[in-house]
C-alpha cells in the first residue's frame, strides 16, 4: 500500500490532524474559562488525533502496525470523553461555576440528593 | 519532507499547551492542559514511528496513553476529594 494517491490521502489526512491539533491549542490559550478550555481540548483533539491517526496507518508499511495504530485511535475515542467527564465533573463539585450561566439543573439535582 | 513539517506543527501545538500549563491561573487549567500535552505528544511518537521505519514507537506511544489517561482521572479525582482547595 504505498501508491502515490495512498500516500497523497494520508499527507492530506495528517495535515488536516495537524490543523486541527493546533486549532485546539490556541484554543486552550485563548477561551477565558475551565469549561470553554475543556470543549477546545477534547472535540478538536480527539478529531485531529483521529485524523493523524488514520493518515499513518494508511502510511505505515505492515499490517500489525496499522493494528497498532487503529488501537490507539480506538482508546482515544473510549477514553478521552470519559477522562474530560471526570475533570468537568471534578470542577463543578469543587466549587466552580461556568460564568454566564442561568440554569443550573446539575446543582438542584445535587443540592435534592443531599437533602434525602 | 511532509513528516518533519507535520512533525513541526505538532510540536509548535504542544509548546502552545505547555504555556497553558505553566501558565494556567488554576488547577483544572492545568490538568486540562496536561490532557491536551499528553496526546499531542503521543501523536508525536506516532509520526516519529513513521519517520524512522520503526514500529517500537508505536508499543511506546500505545503505553504512554494508557498512563496518561490513568493520571488524567488521578488527577481529577484527588481534585474532586483531596485537600488541594485548602
Amino acid at each position: 500500500m504505498n501508491g502515490p494517491v495512498v500516500r497523497l490521502i494520508s499527507f492530506s489526512l495528517m495535515t488536516l490532524g495537524v490543523f486541527f491539533s493546533l486549532a485546539s491549542a490556541i484554543g486552550i490559550v485563548r477561551f477565558p474559562d475551565v469549561y470553554t478550555r475543556l470543549h477546545a481540548g477534547t472535540k478538536a483533539l480527539t478529531g485531529g488525533a483521529l485524523f493523524i491517526l488514520f493518515g499513518a496507518a494508511l502510511q505505515c508499511g505492515s499490517w500489525q502496525a496499522a493494528a497498532k495504530i487503529l488501537l490507539i485511535a480506538g482508546f482515544f475515542l473510549v477514553t478521552n470523553p470519559i477522562a474530560t467527564h471526570a475533570i468537568a465533573r471534578a470542577c463543578y463539585r469543587h466549587g466552580i461555576l461556568p460564568e454566564p450561566a442561568h440554569l443550573d439543573h446539575y446543582g438542584k439535582t445535587l443540592k435534592r440528593r443531599d437533602l434525602k | 519532507m511532509i513528516l518533519n513539517l507535520i512533525l513541526l506543527g505538532l510540536l509548535i501545538a504542544a509548546s502552545i499547551a505547555f504555556w497553558r500549563l505553566m501558565v494556567g491561573p488554576t488547577v483544572p487549567d492545568r490538568i486540562v492542559a496536561a490532557g491536551t500535552l499528553s496526546i499531542i505528544l503521543t501523536n508525536t511518537l506516532v509520526v516519529l514511528s513513521l519517520l524512522f521505519r520503526n514500529s517500537v514507537f508505536l508499543d511506546v506511544a500505545l503505553v504512554f496513553a494508557l498512563l496518561a489517561f490513568v493520571d488524567i482521572l488521578i488527577m481529577a479525582k484527588y481534585f474532586e476529594h483531596g485537600e488541594l482547595h485548602k
